[in-house]
């Protein structure tokens, strides 16, 4: 249905392109970027789909890269060739780690090796990266180790007609292995009193697969699989458990006080927003049974996605005071809190504070951590390397203004007001190893190979961390 | 990252990324805060800073926060601070009154300063900065230096500062005194060019504030007189201006302002823009003061428009001022001539610059003096073979102001050579002068309509490759409305003659251009070619070398030009009527017949119409498929005599329509326009009668196996009867009519058609209002008739309304072999 794919830098002139079909003309692509600045002449919204002269440009845009197939008949299914267009960016992403126009220029040869093997004819073909790297094995710039060349490198694998697409056969490891890793995103907004006025939890399970032959897995989470969160505070987090088990055996159970413990405590059940699996695992099971179960592909790949909307204590809470002597100095004052318990630890603690863009002489006061002026983000880097919970630090810093402000409005007589002069909020960043902030917990992970019969090793570990807001609003 | 300046430009330009670039300039920025709030810093640190905070003002960065820190360099007593200062405060500063109130004590004590280099520092900063406060602050200072000072160095840097300061305040003229610049002009020891110079500025600085003001407010809020108290005693010094440019401009030998054998260009050519400032504001101010000197001005302008060397390029500076001067004033004729040779002249040099700067200057001068232009055509064509894009261009468009219809063929003629000589590198040339020519040829009327499509064949030919199809369709429009037959028959017969030759590859397949108008001509006009090609026994034309061709392009360009299939479709249905050889007709009809299941959706309808179209009889589609009218072209800036032509034939349909359907009936009839009535009735009645129509072939082809006198016998039987009148009377032949019956809702009527001369194949066609039905007779006794004898006809019209016809007629006249057409209207009395 495509008759040409092409990239293209940000003006929309094509970098590479490869040509399925004879039945569109050598120069069409010339005329896109003439059609895209006429279309951004007219409005700030352009859409997806251009026409003109009876061909129709479909693209989309990744960082400064506009990826084009051209079609020549209305009858094309423009919904699977912008399918077809995303995964083609995928896939390159997992070859080249960074898809922008130096990465394409660099690596032209792998491209055109992937290009001819995502489609034929302008059909789309192969767009799994696992089964891809089987056999696309030039070795590229970004990538961190070349692929093993494999004994029927030319060919492509048996398991593409295979009902589990995902995961070749004849897999061997030498020691059979499974890594479970739950990492679960804060997301908050604050105002400097305190009131969190949005928060969300963003979790993700990381599998890193390390098993021989096609092993079944069966993953226990909180009672059955039913989402439940503890209230009480004083609920026992597990710590990282490693687990063995022979030939089919059952994880042992945790400790008897831990599970009367629990029948004593009310269970709240709490909804799992936007749930989303990887296509391993049996969806009819789950919806079912409530119980997950799925043959993993080989390495690492994310088996769950999962979101909550629920109002959080700050587990970083910082108590921020600026004051602005206006066109002389700007004093701040900071106390950080970690809000957490004691026997956790927040590492690897940021704490950015905005500053005006044209501060100078820095001088600082802290107990803890380091401190340093950083004019490239206009801001000041409070830095804790170790945070025990139940702790508070604080710091103060004093920062000269220039006389003369710089007020491209022309009027002088006024002195800025301080919403004026501190543009950003406080950001914070962090990391508390071995606690969940929404109290999942993982009771099994069960590994079966039917044929081969191998011991192997299940390890879960646990982590909460910053995600990509968590900021302190000022003022 | 290194302290000197040096360091850091390095690590600037040095940077990899944008993202690297600006982290360096931030952390450099606010050392160079921190730096400068150190009390104890050095004058050499101080000083590097304050060049790094320059550097990062031609960055583009922000820089406000050094403004503080550069008046307090020019407050030292070290000149290298003050230098850097004074630079640093130019640059940072704006005209804000915070810091202007600390630069003016500064500024105020360096006046002052023993040293003349301060001073100078300080009246250029001043200059620069000056805001009207700071003007009417720091101006007595200023004015003192010019009244005692007798350093012509100061003196030229206190005029041009004076210059700005009186720009700046207007009011200051007040309190300026004329009397001081006399008295420097009359001291010979101190008045050096320089000194000139700075003369020269401040009087242009009088002068254009006289120039900004209107006419009509003399007396301003300032309450000054500017015609009395100002232009009057400037216009004294206007015979000593006169009197050293002529002296400059003559051969005296001064070595130290010679430059390239001519006295100081710089301040000749400062000196006649001067000039010319004062004779704008005394023809502004109508000042006799000024205008008395005109003719002196005129003459000095001609003594040195004729002794400048124009092959130097300092004398080339010197005349371009005196043409763009003869050109801003309203001065005589002989002068502006002079003014477009001296342009001519810039053409023939070699270098470029001055060749771009004339063509400039002459594609403004052409409205003035449009005749004197045209003279040096031949420069501006030989411009057009420069090497250098822009210079072609300019003398493309200036070729296109000069022409008129005295020199269009000439021009023209060049033109094609031009094109004839560019390549795909010159496309936006070539595309312009394709523009500019249709252009031409659409509002100028051309006599020579020959010589015209030559042009375009020309065009078509060699740059047809990159017109686009709007102007495609200017050319066919062009085409379309040459009036002369012959004229486009050999138009058409030349290309096919070069694209007929299989064994020429002279048109490229990408030649768009060429082959849609091609495929255009033949459609309307190739039978024209195919009869006069029997005559001259060419036998490269023909019905199956035109068909072939067709269906050889129509392969060609099937995957990749649309466009040129639908003009191919439309060129096929159109020969169907203009080819007698049945083999190729049928070639025809399957080439639309291949379209109708495309996937292109408008071809494919197009190609099924013409299907529908192509299976009418023969008579009907000539009617259909007859050659375009003329068209004309509707435009947004037509002027009157297009207005009044497109009056004229716009009365026509309003005409036709009153006459045929007449003010009663108007509410009857369901017609919009006159042009509607005529096809829908023509061909409602063709259609309708179709049986009738197919049968007079077969009566001709009776009639044609009688011999003559048979002919005669049956003919005389027709007689005219006596209450028959006549309706339609031309050299050819008669036309009259007799009622028989006129009831409610029926009429029956009878047609005669008497001969003036033998008319043979006699074909009538009726048209009648649309709320009536007509029925035709046959043709009695034949459709041929010889002279003075009589064919009878008879009519049937059932309806309601005013009964009224409209008759058409089409025969062959004395035998020959092509169609007279006849056409009438006529309205009875009687109403059904």
């Amino acid at each position: 249905m495509a008759s040409a794919v092409y990239f293209c830098d940000h003006n929309g002139k094509p970098l590479l392109s490869r040509r399925y079909r004879d039945d569109i003309p050598l120069s069409a692509i010339d005329k896109f970027p003439i059609l895209l600045s006429d279309l951004e002449e007219q409005s700030n919204l352009i859409p997806p789909c251009l026409n003109h002269n009876g061909l129709e440009y479909l693209f989309i845009q990744h960082n400064d890269l506009y990826v084009v197939a051209i079609v020549t008949s209305l009858s094309a299914n423009a919904a699977a060739i912008f399918t077809f267009l995303h995964k083609l960016v995928e896939v390159l992403s997992d070859y080249l780690k960074t898809v922008e126009e130096e990465s394409i220029r660099d690596n032209f040869v792998i491209i055109y090796e992937l290009l001819d093997e995502v489609m034929d004819y302008g059909i789309p073909q192969i767009t799994e990266t696992k089964m891809l790297k089987q056999y696309i094995t030039q070795k590229s710039f970004k990538l961190v180790k070349s692929a093993k060349k494999k004994r029927n490198a030319t060919r492509p694998p048996v398991a593409l007609t295979n009902s589990v697409s995902w995961r070749p056969e004849g897999i061997t490891h030498k020691k059979n292995e499974a890594f479970l890793d739950i990492v679960e995103s804060i997301n908050m907004l604050m105002t400097q009193k305190g009131q969190v006025l949005r928060s969300e939890i963003i979790g993700d399970v990381k599998v890193n697969s390390k098993l021989s032959g096609m092993p079944d897995l069966k993953l226990g989470i909180n009672d059955k699989g039913i989402f439940s969160k503890y209230l009480d505070d004083d609920t026992n987090i597990p710590s990282a458990s490693a687990t063995t088990s022979d030939n089919n055996t059952e994880t042992d159970k945790k400790p008897s006080i831990t599970s009367s413990s629990a029948t004593n405590k009310k269970k709240v059940n709490i909804e799992l927003e936007d749930l989303k699996f990887h296509q391993c695992v049996r969806l009819s099971k789950f919806e079912n049974e409530k119980i997950i179960t799925f043959i993993p592909p080989d390495g690492k790949f994310d088996l769950m996605n999962y979101r909550l909307s629920t109002t959080i204590k700050p587990l970083i809470w910082c108590d921020v005071n600026v004051q602005v002597h206006s066109n002389s100095r700007i004093e701040i004052h900071c106390k950080a809190k970690a809000q957490i318990k004691r026997k956790s630890t927040a590492t690897n603690v940021e704490i950015l504070i905005p500053v005006p863009d044209d501060a100078d002489t820095p001088t600082f006061k802290y107990s803890h951590g380091s401190l340093k002026y950083v004019p490239e983000k206009s801001a000041i880097l409070w830095k804790i390397r170790s945070f025990p919970g139940g702790k508070e630090y604080s710091m103060s810093a004093e920062l000269g203004l220039p006389s003369i402000s710089n007020n491209e409005d022309g009027n002088r007589t006024m002195p800025k007001s301080n919403a004026e002069i501190l543009k950003g909020p406080v950001q914070i960043k962090f990391q508390i190893p071995y606690f969940t902030t929404s109290g999942i917990q993982v009771r099994y992970l069960k590994i079966n190979e039917p044929k081969l019969q191998y011991k192997s090793y299940p390890w879960v570990r646990y982590i909460t961390q910053s995600g990509d807001d968590y900021t302190i609003r000022l003022t | 990252m290194g302290s000197s300046l040096r360091s850091f430009i390095k690590d600037v330009r040095g940077a990899k990324t944008l993202a690297d670039e600006r982290a360096i300039i931030t952390k450099q920025s606010a050392k160079i805060r921190t730096k400068l709030r150190d009390d104890h810093l050095p004058h050499e640190k101080r000083r590097v800073n304050i060049q790094k905070l320059l550097y990062l003002y031609i960055l583009g960065e922000k820089t406000h926060f050094g403004q503080v820190e550069s008046i307090n360099l020019i407050a030292s007593d070290d000149f290298v601070d003050k230098r850097l200062g004074y630079l640093a405060a130019t640059l940072l500063l704006d005209e804000s009154e915070d810091l202007l109130t600390l630069l003016t004590n500064m500024l105020n004590n360096d006046l002052h300063h023993p040293n003349k280099y301060a001073v100078s520092l300080a009246l250029t900063s001043l200059g620069f900065l000056s805001s009207p406060e700071l003007a009417r602050d720091l101006y007595p200072d200023v004015e003192n230096i010019i009244k005692n000072s007798r350093d012509p160095f100061l003196l030229k840097k206190a005029l041009q500062c004076a210059a700005k300061l009186i720009f700046k305040d207007v009011s200051l003229l007040e309190i300026f005194n004329i009397e001081d610049i006399t008295k420097i002009l009359s001291s010979h020891s101190i008045c050096t060019h320089g000194v000139l110079l700075g003369v020269t500025k401040i009087i242009q600085s009088i002068l254009l504030i006289g120039l900004n003001r209107k006419k009509d407010e003399d007396e301003d809020e300032d309450g000054i007189d500017y015609s009395n108290d100002i232009l009057s005693p400037l216009s004294l010094l206007l015979r000593d201006f006169f009197i050293r440019l002529e002296n400059m401009n003559s051969k005296n030998i001064e070595p130290g302002y010679d430059v390239q054998g001519i006295c100081d260009p710089f301040l000749q050519c400062e000196i006649i823009y001067t000039l010319k400032l004062y004779f704008q504001v005394g023809e502004l101010l109508n000042s006799n003061n000024v205008l008395d000197y005109k003719d002196n001005f005129c003459d000095l302008l001609t003594r040195i428009a004729t002794n400048t060397d124009s092959t130097k390029n300092s004398g080339q500076a010197i005349l371009y001022e005196t043409v763009k001067t003869i050109f801003s004033l309203d001065l005589n004729q002989p002068l502006r001539v002079l003014g477009i040779n001296i342009l001519a002249k810039f053409l023939a040099g070699k270098d470029n610059n001055t060749k771009y700067v004339s063509l400039n200057t002459l594609l403004k001068v052409v409205p003035q003096e449009p005749t004197a232009v045209q003279r040096h055509r031949k420069f501006i064509s030989h411009c057009l073979q420069d090497t250098d894009v822009s210079i072609r261009m300019r003398a493309l468009e200036l070729s296109f102001a000069i022409l008129d219809d005295s020199n269009l063929v000439e021009l023209v003629n060049e033109l094609m050579k031009f094109l004839a000589k560019q390549d795909e590198d010159s496309k936006d040339l070539i595309i312009y002068t394709i523009d500019h020519l249709i252009d031409t040829f659409d509002t100028r009327v051309v006599k020579d309509e020959s010589w015209k499509l030559d042009v375009f064949f020309n065009i078509l030919k060699l740059v047809g490759s990159f017109i686009n199809y709007e102007k495609i369709n200017d050319i066919l429009i062009i085409i379309n409305n040459t009036s002369q037959l012959s004229d486009k028959s050999e138009f058409l017969r030349k290309m096919l003659t070069i694209s007929l030759n299989g064994t020429s590859a002279e048109i490229s397949e990408e030649n768009i251009g060429w082959q849609l108008v091609l495929i255009w001509c033949i459609g309307e006009y190739g039978d024209l070619v195919l009869n006069e090609g029997n005559k001259n026994g060419a036998d490269i034309i023909n019905e199956s070398s035109i068909t072939d061709y067709l269906l050889t392009l129509q392969e060609l360009y099937t995957a990749t030009n649309l466009k040129i299939i639908n003009y191919i479709l439309t060129a096929a249905l159109k020969l169907s009527v203009r080819f007698h050889d049945a083999k190729n007709i049928e070639k025809l009809r399957q080439l639309i017949l291949s379209y109708t299941d495309s996937t292109d959706l408008s071809l494919q309808m197009k190609s099924n119409q013409y299907e529908i179209f192509f299976n009418q009889s023969i008579s009907v589609k000539k009617i259909i498929l007859e050659t375009m009218p003329k068209f004309e072209k509707i435009t947004e800036e037509q002027d009157n005599g297009k207005a009044l032509s497109k009056n004229l034939i716009s009365n026509e349909p309003v005409d036709l329509l009153s006459d045929l359907l007449g003010e009663d009936s108007k509410a009857e009839s369901k017609a919009s326009t006159g042009d509607n009535v005529k096809p829908i009735d023509i061909l409602e009645e063709i259609f309708g009668e179709k049986n009738d129509i197919a049968q007079v072939p077969k009566n001709a082809n009776k009639e044609e196996s009688i011999n003559h006198s048979s002919a005669v016998e049956a003919n005389s039987g027709v007689t005219l009867p006596l209450d028959a009148n006549k309706i339609y009377d031309s050299s050819s032949l008669n036309v009259y009519a007799s009622l028989l019956s006129a009831n409610s809702g029926l009429a029956h009527l009878d047609l005669y058609f008497q001969a003036k001369s033998l008319i043979s194949d006699l074909k009538t066609f009726c048209a009648v209002p649309k709320a009536q039905k007509l029925t035709l007779g046959q043709l009695y006794p034949s459709s041929t008739i010889n002279a003075s004898q009589i064919c009878k006809q008879s009519l049937k019209i059932s309806g309601s309304g005013k009964l009224k016809l409209r008759v058409k007629l089409d025969f062959h006249l004395n035998g020959s072999s092509s169609i007279t057409n006849e056409q009438f209207d006529h309205k009875f009395d009687e109403t059904l």
